[in-house]
């Protein structure tokens, strides 16, 4: 496999070449810093351009033609890292060694197209409508997934820090938005956004350089700005907690823990370390406690967003147990801090994390996020973040252990519809 | 040992039966890092009525034994547990529970060969006391509210049990927190002691190894061990009436969008195709009825009806298929009446067909693509299709046109049952 990384001026081609796949994969990355309120415009282009084009202009078909193309594989998303909001564009199609010739050119030009070539007419998007009534309910629907709802409403709490958006955005800016003001965003997008491509396959990279040059038209130049760090959360002297009640079987526990301090190294390994022996697996501390010495539940897990500078735990409990739950977890934390930590258990951790990144490489997505991250913060090589995990310490586990504090608890709890805090 | 070459694709397989019965499917690919393996046992939750391996008459046991006894294979009487022994060597382990078959699997991208030999061992010794299993029993509940907070499993929950009446496929897998408080340690013995002998079991290899060093390996580990005689268990017939248990139920939960489902009955005792051909019949039928490709679908979006396209499930219970429409959506009312209008004359251009056809097979490739699908494929053809399929662009390329609109014909819509999901208004 080889990487290499055009400067087109306005963007960064990036080709990774090769023959592991009968496939190829597509990832197209605009990004900027995140504004709450451009966050339900960025959800609503992302379904918008991906709907209808000037040359197709129904869903329906859109996606017949789709289909004749092999099938190929077409989606966007939203999604924060740290400081920035994401919008990414993909697309996956067989090689064309399995399909007819010109079919690879056939496909990214319709896959551009997309993006390039929307349905407009003076200067504002037809028929936003039904994209905006699925956006809503999607909003409205993620009431289902309680652990994702109760996830996003302990963030709420925490104001102004970008973690705390919902990834959708908020039903009351999607109201304000029109086929004219959402052109007018998609232009700035086009314009201001810094943009990486990654095109990953057994690819003529000379033949996917001009399809780009003639086909990717953006040429604004952009000023670079890589700093996506979320600041810290002021410690708290005392942990806040908020309930709130709603029809459920199973409480739903989120505690969110602050990080201070980390350095460079720490964030880009430790904390990861760290993170995935506390609560990353079912071989975890957490796990072990809460779940197999106590049976207080079914799944308890945690998760480290080490460019926020968070640490989040969750799980699903009893009501008449929660607070017993909550100590347990509390006594956990103390232990880390302690060094009551088996080396055993660092030395599988490391081997897990170890693992995850050499199977990254099996799969086209797990390649290019991996090279996204090093465009985005610069990391080293495999085998050198290879080496540095085998080489943490215990030391720097309780180092980093120390820099871990409680700042909110939210619980979902079952009982009448109203919110209290203490 | 057999060595399949699968047509179209250019992929092997390697294929042995061993003498205590034990099927391996082993599939290499050079130059990826994972191995991911599947240890299964063809027993899941539809076998609570049998003839036990030490015994000559029918027995009922409580429901959810399967997935219980899933919980339980983990625990091991000396250490390390199954979790920490993996974890030695970054791999991850799971474990999983259907209708038909539950599995344990790993990945791994090294000490493969300990690792195949520590799964073999640790599923095919079953460690339970009467402490551990009352300790589960607060895990399994939890798991079950679990899913009870989640309206999209109370539907596919209600729609087996409003469609079917004596088909064990109507329960759920989990069981329900009753059955979990009845299950004992003689229980979960009796079940593990008639349904995971070798002879009902099957291993498959999908990663980069040496496929000779990996079958001699497994030949080893089981010639140490005596199983005694396999023999097919015996399972309890039962008959399923062409009607449905309910034909409409609305269930008050906690949701802001009314969830939908249309569910169909079809009898498929008059149905003479393939499994596998059937159900590509199907797939083809249906998405050109109610997918984003339909008319039906884009009227109904202009009509403000629906947000999100129909979602078609299928499923077999070997004495009917069941297929339904579900969606969430307001006007479900509407839609519902909608859907019956559609279904009143099934047609499909042979346009549309030729081109579901080109989709199904472009699909197949991708598949190939991720060994882990590709292990998917292997376990369902075992368990399902009992053979492996050698050819599995050639079973997509002979279906026809006319033979769909044959199907058509003979497949009966009578049996319905509608489930809507809403909030109980104030």
């Amino acid at each position: 496999m080889n990487l290499e990384t055009i400067d087109m001026g306005s963007y960064k081609l990036h080709l990774i070449k090769t023959n592991k796949f009968k496939t190829i994969t597509i990832d197209v990355d605009f990004y900027r810093e995140i504004r709450k309120e451009e966050i339900i415009k960025r959800n609503l282009l992302k379904m918008v351009l991906l709907n209808s084009s000037k040359d197709y202009k129904t869903e329906r078909e859109l996606i017949i033609e789709s289909e004749n193309l092999y099938d190929i594989k077409i989606s966007s998303s939203i999604s924060r890292i740290g400081s920035f909001s994401n919008l990414s564009f993909q697309t996956k199609f067989l090689n064309e060694k399995y399909t007819e010739e010109e079919m690879n050119k056939e496909s990214i030009i319709f896959f551009l197209d997309l993006i390039f070539n929307p349905d407009v007419t003076d200067g504002s998007f037809n028929n936003i409508n039904k994209q905006k009534n699925k956006l809503e309910q999607n909003i409205i629907s993620i009431k289902d997934n309680k652990i994702k709802y109760s996830m996003l409403k302990l963030m709420e709490k925490i104001k102004d820090k970008p973690y705390s958006f919902n990834t959708f955005g908020d039903i009351e800016d999607l109201k304000k938005i029109t086929g004219k003001n959402l052109y007018e965003y998609y232009n700035s997008v086009l314009k201001e956004d810094q943009i990486d491509i990654f095109v990953l396959g057994d690819i003529d990279k000379v033949q996917i350089k001009e399809i780009f040059r003639e086909y990717f038209k953006i040429t604004t130049f952009k000023k670079e700005n890589k700093n996506l760090l979320v600041p810290e959360l002021i410690p708290r002297k005392r942990v806040v907690r908020y309930k709130e009640y709603d029809d459920v079987n199973q409480t739903q526990l989120v505690i969110l823990c602050s990080l201070h301090g980390l350095t460079d190294y720490e964030r880009k390994y430790v904390v990861k370390l760290y993170n995935e022996i506390l609560g990353g697996s079912s071989n975890s501390i957490l796990f072990e406690n809460v779940r197999e010495k106590n049976s207080y539940c079914y799944y308890v897990n945690s998760t480290v967003k080490a460019y926020d500078n968070i640490l989040i735990i969750n799980s699903g409990v009893e009501k008449e147990n929660i607070d017993k739950c909550i100590k347990i977890i509390r006594k956990c934390l103390v232990m880390t801090t302690q060094g009551k930590i088996k080396d055993v258990d660092i030395s599988s951790a490391k081997e897990t994390i170890i693992s995850s990144i050499k199977s990254s490489f099996d799969n086209p997505m797990g390649i290019i996020n991996r090279c996204f991250s090093s465009v985005l913060v610069g990391t080293e090589s495999d085998e050198e973040r290879i080496k540095k995990f085998s080489n943490i310490s215990k030391d720097d586990l309780i180092k980093v252990s120390k820099k871990v504090k409680v700042h909110t608890i939210f619980t979902l709890e079952k009982g009448e519809n109203d919110n209290e805090e203490n | 040992m057999k060595k399949i070459k699968l047509k179209d694709i250019e992929e092997f397989v390697y294929y042995e039966k061993l003498d205590n019965g034990l099927e391996i499917v082993l599939y290499t690919k050079d130059n990826i890092y994972n191995n991911y393996v599947t240890f299964t046992t063809k027993y899941g939750s539809i076998y609570n009525e049998f003839v036990p391996s030490d015994g000559k008459d029918m027995i009922a046991v409580p429901k959810g034994i399967a997935h219980f006894l899933e919980h339980k294979v983990f625990v091991q009487k000396e250490d390390p547990q199954p979790m920490e022994f993996f974890a030695s060597s970054g791999s991850i382990c799971n474990a999983y529970t259907t209708f038909k078959n539950t599995t344990y699997l790993f990945y791994a991208t090294n000490k493969l060969k300990e690792n195949i030999n520590y799964l073999l061992d640790y599923v095919q010794d079953l460690y339970v006391t009467d402490e551990s299993v009352e300790a589960e029993k607060g895990i399994i509940t939890e798991e079950i509210h679990m899913y009870e907070d989640r309206p999209n499993d109370v539907l596919f929950e209600k729609i087996r049990f409003n469609t079917l009446v004596h088909n064990p496929y109507r329960d759920s897998i989990i069981g329900t927190c009753d059955d979990i408080n009845a299950i004992t340690k003689e229980d979960l013995e009796l079940c593990y002691n008639t349904f995971y002998h070798p002879s009902n079991m099957f291993i498959v290899i999908t990663g980069n190894f040496d496929p000779e060093e990996i079958m001699s390996l497994i030949k080893e580990n089981q010639s140490k061990k005596d199983f005694g005689e396999g023999k097919k268990v015996q399972i309890k017939e039962f008959k399923e009436p062409d009607s449905v248990f309910k034909k409409e139920e609305i269930i008050n939960v906690n949701t802001d969008i009314p969830k939908v489902a249309y569910s169909l009955k079809i009898p498929l005792n008059n149905i003479k195709l393939s499994r596998r051909k059937l159900h590509l019949y199907i797939y083809i039928l249906f998405t050109t009825l109610f997918d984003e490709t339909s008319t039906f679908d884009e009227e109904l979006k202009d009509e403000g009806i629906i947000n999100n396209t129909l979602y078609v499930s299928l499923l077999n219970v070997d004495t009917h298929l069941i297929i339904s429409l579900i969606n969430e959506t307001e006007h479900f009312e509407e839609l519902l009446e909608k859907i019956k209008k559609r279904l009143e004359s099934l047609d499909i251009s042979k346009k549309d067909f030729t081109r579901k056809k080109k989709v199904l097979i472009s699909n197949e490739i991708f598949a190939f693509e991720s060994s882990e699908d590709v292990n998917d494929i292997l376990l369902d053809n075992i368990v399902f299709d009992k053979k492996l399929e050698e050819n599995p662009i050639e079973v997509i390329e002979s279906l026809y046109y006319e033979e769909l609109l044959d199907l058509i014909k003979k497949i009966n819509l009578k049996n319905t049952t509608t489930i809507i999901l809403k909030k109980e208004k104030d």
